[in-house]
């Protein structure tokens, strides 16, 4: 029987792998069925806007940008929320970082812990948060 | 449905993990969601905050009947006295913490 999975992600993408596990884990959940709710939290709230390249050479050695972008979630967030996940942002965390009004990865939407959160805590078979 | 949740706090006072734990009690309680607010480990700096944000936000929380807790034995290695901590914080023995999880249909880490 189909569950409800809600996912407390409280890390970016760079500075360890749990956005990684967070964003494959819903990813396999939402694939066997399951319904999928993902808040960003703190410095998650990163990897819910879309990446500004900069043009030109990155200055950055190979190997190291080898290493780099398979890190980086905005596109597997935005094959979650294409593939039905609902995935919301705390607008607060993002005002923190100055990026609030930058846009969203495609389907990503506004919210907040008071709002959002709580509206997803309603609605969940399990809450699992992943962070440190 | 979750009815009720246990937020553990273990960040310090600088770290925005520990703010965003009190934010989230805030938030559980006021949505009508049993929430229990557990400072360890580093966590219970945030307990000898004084001012700011994170002594206000716990202010408020207990002033609306949430549910604060410390962990004894992680006051006593900070040097941090029991009877100076907020008024409404509940001290309990790491041995306690199980209890307090079992009593939740969830439990999350700050």
């Amino acid at each position: 029987m189909p569950k409800t999975l809600t996912i407390l992600l409280m890390s970016g993408s760079a500075e360890n792998e749990d956005a990684e596990f967070a964003t494959r884990l819903a990813q396999a959940a939402v694939k066997k069925g399951h319904k999928v709710q993902m808040y960003l939290f703190g410095n998650a709230v990163n990897i819910s806007k879309k990446e500004f390249p900069i043009q030109g050479d990155l200055h950055i050695q190979q190997r190291l940008v080898e290493h780099i972008e398979p890190t980086k979630c905005f596109g597997r967030v935005a094959e979650l929320t294409k593939a039905g996940a609902d995935v919301s942002t705390c607008h607060t965390n993002e005002h923190a970082r100055g990026i609030e009004s930058r846009e969203y990865v495609e389907g990503v939407k506004w919210g907040d812990v008071g709002g959002t959160f709580a509206k997803y805590l309603m609605t969940t078979d399990v809450l699992l948060s992943v962070g440190h | 449905m979750i009815n009720s949740l246990c937020l553990i706090v273990t960040k310090p006072l600088g770290a925005e993990l520990s703010a965003l734990g009190v934010r989230a009690a805030w938030a559980c309680h006021q949505g009508g969601f049993a929430t229990k607010l557990v400072y360890a480990e580093e966590g219970v700096d945030c307990l000898a905050a004084g001012e700011g944000y994170q002594s206000s936000m716990l202010a408020d929380f207990i002033a609306a009947d949430g549910e604060v807790f410390a962990v004894r034995e992680d006051l006593a290695r900070r040097g941090l006295d029991e009877a100076a901590l907020p008024q409404g914080v509940a001290v309990v023995a790491a041995a306690q913490l199980a209890e307090l999880c079992e009593e939740c249909d969830t439990v999350n880490h700050f």
